[in-house]
């Protein structure tokens, strides 16, 4: 998979895994590991642009005796899964009009 | 390698971030790290997964749009003033070294030329006094300055003897000493 689209794609993911509940590092992964391939380091920057764009905020808190940090969805991130399943309809069109191409 | 070592070696990889930076990285893979065995990972496997820390940091610093920085060359002539820094350290170090380990010599010599003068001045006076006195000296005065020439001459050789020791434990002492003053600076 393209690296961009790939990228565009795991930031909505990881919207997508904590749009109910907030979760953290490793289950976010575990979580979205059978539907896209995706590494801790891979992981590590997603959550840091998300958080500056303001889509996620974050807390720590304290799990057997060491710190976890929990990602929980802002409005903002709500916004941002909003507007990615507006534009599947246009993917559709897209991918229909290059898989037509493909036939011919 | 250690959980430790992976970290220190990451830690190395992100020096073009910011400290704060840093260490929220390092929390990042420290919590991965606590929540995988868990799950069931070993350390091997953990480490396995996460990669080299070389890998690692190149990832993050991409996402950062950091450029890493090629190695540098080590420099194979030191500078000028690299050069008269290891001078004036080198006299600073070495002058008071070497004026301890110049008055040793000079306290061996001096103990051994005054060991062996006082053996010889012994071997002579116990020889040389009774024949130039002889005519003058009854047998007992030639036999008590027989007597003190090699009275003389045992001292001097038990003095001998004993400078051995003696400077041994005067160097042994001294370095003991040059250690406790440096101690933290050059030991």
């Amino acid at each position: 998979m393209d690296a961009q689209l790939k990228k565009g794609l795991l930031e909505v993911c990881v919207l997508s895994v904590i749009r109910n509940e907030e979760s953290y590092g490793y289950k976010i992964i575990s979580d979205l590991a059978p539907y896209i391939e995706i590494s801790e380091s891979t992981l590590y920057p997603i959550l840091r642009r998300l958080e500056q764009s303001g889509a996620v905020k974050t807390r720590c808190a304290e799990h057997n005796g060491r710190l976890r940090r929990y990602f929980k969805l802002t409005p903002a991130g709500l916004r941002k899964i909003e507007d990615f399943i507006e534009t599947i309809d246009e993917f559709e069109r897209i991918s229909k009009f290059i898989l037509q191409g493909e036939r011919e | 390698m250690t959980k430790k070592i992976w970290e220190k070696q990451l830690a190395r990889h992100l020096t073009a971030l910011p400290k704060a930076e840093r260490k929220k990285i390092i929390d990042y893979y420290r919590e991965m790290y606590g929540d995988k065995p868990e799950a069931g990972y070993s350390e091997a496997e953990i480490l396995a997964e996460f990669g080299s820390p070389e890998a690692c940091a190149a990832r993050i610093l991409a996402e950062e749009n950091v450029e890493i920085p090629p190695k540098k060359e080590k420099r194979r002539t030191p500078s000028p003033l690299a050069i008269v820094g290891i001078v004036f350290v080198s006299l600073i170090l070495v002058l008071p070294l070497a004026s301890v380990a110049f008055a040793l010599i000079v306290t061996f010599f001096a103990f051994t030329v005054s060991g062996t003068a006082i053996a010889i001045a012994g071997v002579i006076y116990a020889i040389g006094a009774p024949l130039l006195l002889i005519g003058s000296l009854s047998a007992a005065g030639v036999f008590a300055h027989l007597g003190v020439g090699l009275t003389l001459c045992g001292v001097g050789c038990l003095l001998f003897a004993a400078f051995e020791p003696l400077g041994k434990y005067l160097a042994i002492g001294t370095g003991k000493a040059l250690k406790f003053l440096y101690k933290g600076r050059f030991f």
